[in-house]
């Protein structure tokens, strides 16, 4: 199983360039990382393209997901309620970002429907986790838990990404799957999840708009 | 004092840890401490006391760390959230669990550790860098006001 790390952010936005997270991630057990600052192939690690997007509104978005490159992994900060919703439903949208970061309802049942329809993953991100102390940390937990109690029912994909902008917050595949054990994802759950980048890549084609 | 007899001990595990970046000291004490704060933040202290955390060992970039048996798992997941020791900017990786210290230190012999720092050239600057491993290089650019590090590896050369 291949294993990914959905995001990672390298120099010049972090600390660490790209080979070298690159083969920090082949010691951790990682094949694959997302990459928002380059492409290429490390010490064996193949370091994808990966486009953030963190539009205000729903027209930016659209704007920006027409110019993201075709063989990027696309991800969408979620925001508020309506502009999840219309985010998930978005053809070209791979992955979607940030629900730990919104209101409480940002990815609702109806959102969560949408995603498991298009097949668009909604990101587990460790960096608050690990970074966070206290109340803020209870807050993500608990909204990482509902996003998997969604996933259960929906079937929608979930993506685990570090987030890390230093070799310092890059997690191995087995520290990843215990961390998310604390809201209570199980081993084959993790699992599944850190390997569904590739499929996230793989998706068929969606219709383009080429005015 | 007599030590307790071996059927009233309590069992321990051990658990191997690399310190990064491994070329920086930190101290038993402060990795302690680093380590029980993260326990204790997120299992809670009675959680935090039944795990019974303990840095036993640490040297050159790797510390053993002792638990109770059957909370190793939780000291890892509690290891993985450690972010700073003292101030400085650390990250512990779990290596191995064992039920003794001598069958982890035997595990660390073939460990290459961190040599002393060296010049070298990147761009037109030269900055102090670290080595370690096959390809990590480390490199510390000197700031006004503080010191920032840069994990490059050995095929970088261009102008940081």
């Amino acid at each position: 199983m291949a294993y990914a790390d959905a995001c990672v952010h390298p120099y010049p936005a972090g600390d660490t360039s790209l080979p070298r997270m690159a083969l920090e991630a082949r010691e951790l057990g990682f094949e694959t990382i997302v990459s928002t600052g380059g492409e290429g192939e490390f010490f064996g690690v193949r370091a994808v393209r990966g486009v953030v997007i963190s539009a205000r509104t729903f027209k930016d978005a659209v704007r920006a997901v027409r110019q993201a490159p075709r063989a990027a992994l696309v991800a969408v900060c979620a925001g508020d309620e309506g502009f999840t919703r219309s985010v998930v439903a978005l053809g070209g949208v791979h992955v979607l970002k940030g629900v730990h970061l919104g209101p409480k309802n940002t990815f609702d049942h109806v959102a969560a429907r949408t995603a498991g329809e298009r097949g668009v993953a909604v990101e587990i991100d460790l960096a608050p986790i690990i970074a966070l102390r206290g109340r803020d940390r209870q807050r993500v937990l608990a909204r990482y838990a509902d996003v998997l109690l969604l996933h259960r029912r929906y079937g929608f994909p979930l993506c685990i990404g570090s987030n890390a902008r230093s070799v310092l917050d890059q997690r191995s595949v087995r520290e990843a799957a215990a961390l998310c054990s604390l809201f209570g994802m199980d081993a084959n759950e993790a699992d599944a999840a850190l390997s569904s980048v590739d499929g996230l890549l793989d998706r068929p084609g969606t219709v383009r708009v080429i005015e | 004092m007599r030590p307790r007899p071996k059927a009233l001990r309590q069992k321990r595990r051990y658990l191997l840890v690399r310190v990064l970046p491994p070329w920086r000291e930190v101290g038993q004490k402060t990795l302690y401490l680093a380590v029980a704060e993260a326990a204790t933040s997120l299992f809670g202290d009675a959680r935090a006391a039944e795990i019974g955390a303990a840095v036993v060992f640490s040297e050159e970039g790797c510390a053993i760390i002792r638990c109770r048996r059957g909370c190793e798992g939780d000291l890892a997941v509690a290891c993985s959230t450690v972010t700073a020791a003292g101030g400085v900017r650390t990250a512990l990786r779990t290596v191995a669990a064992s039920g003794t210290i001598a069958a982890l230190k035997r595990r660390m012999d073939g460990w290459i550790h961190a040599v002393p720092p060296e010049q070298a050239l990147y761009g037109e600057k030269e900055l102090r860098a670290f080595r370690y491993g096959r390809h990590k290089v480390d490199v510390l650019q000197e700031g006004i006001k503080k010191q920032s590090i840069v994990f490059l590896t050995d095929c970088e050369r261009e102008e940081i």
